[in-house]
């Protein structure tokens, strides 16, 4: 597989209340053609501006200051905006967790899909309304014609999802990021629209991004995992590799706080502590404070990222 | 043993219509004839989707909606027969812990005041020594040291440390049931593991009863003792937890089990596909018959026309299904039939 996204070293920061907010801190991620890999992380811990970064969709008082993301070989960190929105929605597109923030209120369903397809491609009006009702139909809502006419309150969430999942794909990208995107929803449309977004991919040829904190998910859906802690990524791994024999303590005490629903567990595993306040993080290993393998020199020297020979990486001093 | 709480039949309707128009006369059933008991120190718990009324039955317990129809009792006495003395003692006697803390919590008071508060309403110590009194309800929901969050107010505090606290005043009064509102579940996953245990912990201290209303099927199977599956505004299944998750018997639970991820990729790639087709239609006109018959695969004609009865298996175990009793067989007709559907050369020599 070829890669598609090469993000080295990318740092994004907020300024918050005079203090910088190192959201993003020098994260590093490669991702194939046509490969589902997750980002997994706790509230707080980057995924999410990871996600938007690659997007380029930081605003004030946000600011990448650092690192490339490639696509294709080709840096879009440093091109000009107009030719970063042509990028969007063809060669990366996003959905989001909540999708009635992201639809607007006042326009068609139809005409806000219909939106992407003719800023992006030079087609007939006529034609614009057949490839509308064939991108609803493929994101499986029932009666396309009649639903591209109404507007999202008349939807229910799966079903907004669904649509906000076809502006995403209309135009056919390489990579579509989808950040929580079944959060919001219940656990029966949460299966369907995982399936759907399967089935999509596997489809189109499109490589998927999945930001989530739910390891289910990932379990079931991802190939490969970066898991993030307080703006780094602390580990990646083949979806196997990572739920049998997780290397950072960090992913290995996630894994032990998840429940079950087929047996019943005697204790309930916790992460001791909180994570880090996003100004001041810890010195050192910023996992160091809650993990359960602490030692001496983690709480001073910052662990480099060790590569082992399949591909997988950690950050911990542990397999130094 | 004596049921501590009891709801019978209840019913709890809103009037679809803002009140500007009294035209719309329609109504939404959030809960339409539920009965449930709950023990002395029992875990019940009410699983289901947003919408199925799980929420609306937990504040009618509490008392913080009036039902529509039928009766909540506790220790025998009907709730809305109680007055004066008798309803103050049921509202001490029952307490809410909700999902979002922060919602519940009042912005310009601090940690102490919060706590103090029902102290003193309630007589519950003298006034010279609430601050002993609020420090140990601190202490037993783990927010330490005690005094540093004496003077914080709720945006000084996480969300787990939120939870405490709410946990914190609602053991204040000693109550004998706490209906806990998904409590955990705007939490992260290292941090709902330390509420859940206290929880656990308070459980095994004082045998306070819970009324746990959930939709994480993992964290129920961990903390309930018994389940109940509700959906849109009845009761699907109920019974021991062991029981309806090891064999579920309504088609409705067993889609829940199938669509729940499970985290361990061995097993979820392994796992029977169910995916439900549709939305969970609307509480305003709910389906007739069986309300699950327009997304159930195995349903047939009875479905959309006789409401099922319960069908018992024994310990409490029971589901509101026409096919309970067949549900397996019916349900591996089902998957032979899907597979043989099926093109794919990788899925055509598995076992029926």
């Amino acid at each position: 597989m070829t890669e598609l996204i090469q993000v080295e070293g990318l740092s994004t920061h907020y300024l918050s209340e005079g203090q910088i907010v190192r959201a993003v801190d020098n994260v590093s991620l490669t991702i194939r053609r046509g490969e589902a890999v997750a980002l997994v992380g706790e509230s707080g811990s980057g995924k999410s501006t990871t996600a938007f970064s690659i997007m380029r969709l930081i605003s004030n008082p946000g600011r990448i200051v650092g690192g490339r993301v490639l696509l294709d070989g080709r840096d879009i960190l440093t091109l000009d905006a107009a030719a970063m929105a042509r990028l969007r929605g063809v060669e990366m597109s996003m959905v989001f967790q909540e999708p009635m923030t992201f639809l607007n209120p006042l326009i068609r369903v139809g005409e806000q899909v219909a939106e992407s397809i003719r800023i992006h491609q030079n087609i007939r009006r006529s034609e614009v309304r057949r490839k509308v009702i064939e991108t609803l139909g493929m994101v499986q809502l029932p009666n396309p014609e009649i639903v591209a006419d109404y507007y999202p309150h008349q939807l229910s969430g799966g079903m907004r999802q669904r649509a906000l999942i076809a502006i995403a794909i209309a135009c056919r990208p390489s990579l579509l990021i989808a950040d929580e995107p079944t959060t919001a929803l219940d656990v029966t449309i949460q299966a369907q629209i995982m399936e759907l977004l399967r089935e999509l991919c596997s489809e189109l040829g499109t490589a998927l991004l999945l930001i989530t904190h739910n390891l289910g998910l990932v379990a079931e859906y991802c190939e490969r995992v970066y898991v993030m802690y307080a703006g780094q990524i602390v580990e990646e791994a083949g979806i196997f590799d990572l739920f049998e024999s997780p290397r950072h303590p960090y992913t290995e005490a996630l894994l032990d706080c998840s429940l079950l629903f087929d047996r019943r567990a005697d204790q309930f595993r916790t992460i001791r502590g909180r994570p880090p306040s996003r100004v001041e993080v810890p010195p050192g290993c910023r996992f160091h404070p809650r993990c359960s393998r602490v030692m001496a020199e983690c709480s001073t020297i910052e662990p480099a990222v060790v590569r082992f020979a399949n591909g997988n990486q950690v950050r911990c001093r542990l397999h130094e | 043993m004596k049921p501590l709480l009891e709801v019978d039949d209840l019913q709890v309707f809103f009037p679809v219509s803002d009140g500007w128009s009294t035209r719309d006369k329609r109504t939404v059933k959030a809960v339409d004839g539920i009965s449930l008991a709950l023990g002395e120190g029992e875990v019940l718990a009410v699983v289901g989707e947003s919408g199925c009324g799980k929420t609306t039955l937990g504040r009618a317990v509490a008392g913080l909606t009036r039902p529509t129809g039928g009766e909540i009792r506790f220790r025998g006495q009907a709730l809305d027969r109680m007055t004066g003395e008798n309803r103050s003692v049921y509202r001490r006697q029952v307490q809410m812990v909700f999902q979002d803390p922060y919602d519940s919590m009042n912005p310009l008071k601090t940690a102490f005041q919060m706590i103090s508060q029902p102290l003193v309403i309630n007589r519950v110590v003298p006034k010279a020594e609430l601050e002993t009194e609020v420090l140990r309800l601190f202490d037993q929901v783990g927010l330490a040291p005690g005094p540093s969050y004496l003077k914080r107010s709720r945006h000084q505090l996480s969300g787990g440390e939120r939870q405490r606290l709410s946990i914190a005043r609602s053991i204040s009064v000693s109550p004998s049931v706490i209906v806990a509102d998904e409590p955990v579940s705007a939490l992260d996953i290292s941090i709902q593991g330390q509420i859940l245990a206290l929880m656990r912990e308070l459980q095994d201290a004082s045998q306070i009863s819970y009324l746990f209303i959930s939709h994480d099927l993992a964290v129920v199977r961990s903390l309930a003792d018994r389940v109940m599956i509700v959906y849109l505004g009845r009761v699907a299944e109920e019974g021991p937890t062991e029981a309806v998750f090891d064999s579920p018997r309504h088609p409705y639970t067993l889609a829940l089990l199938a669509a729940h991820p499970i985290p361990d990729p061995e097993r979820s790639r392994k796992r029977r596909r169910m995916v439900l087709t549709g939305d969970v239609p609307s509480p305003i006109d709910p389906p007739s018959g069986c309300r699950f018959h327009t997304r159930c695969p195995i349903a047939e004609a009875i479905c959309s026309q006789t409401p099922p009865p319960f069908q018992a298996f024994g310990d409490g175990h029971r589901a509101a299904c026409h096919f309970a009793d067949q549900l397996e067989s019916r349900m591996q007709a089902l998957t032979a039939l899907t597979t043989a559907v099926r093109t794919e050369p990788s899925n055509g020599n598995e076992n029926g």
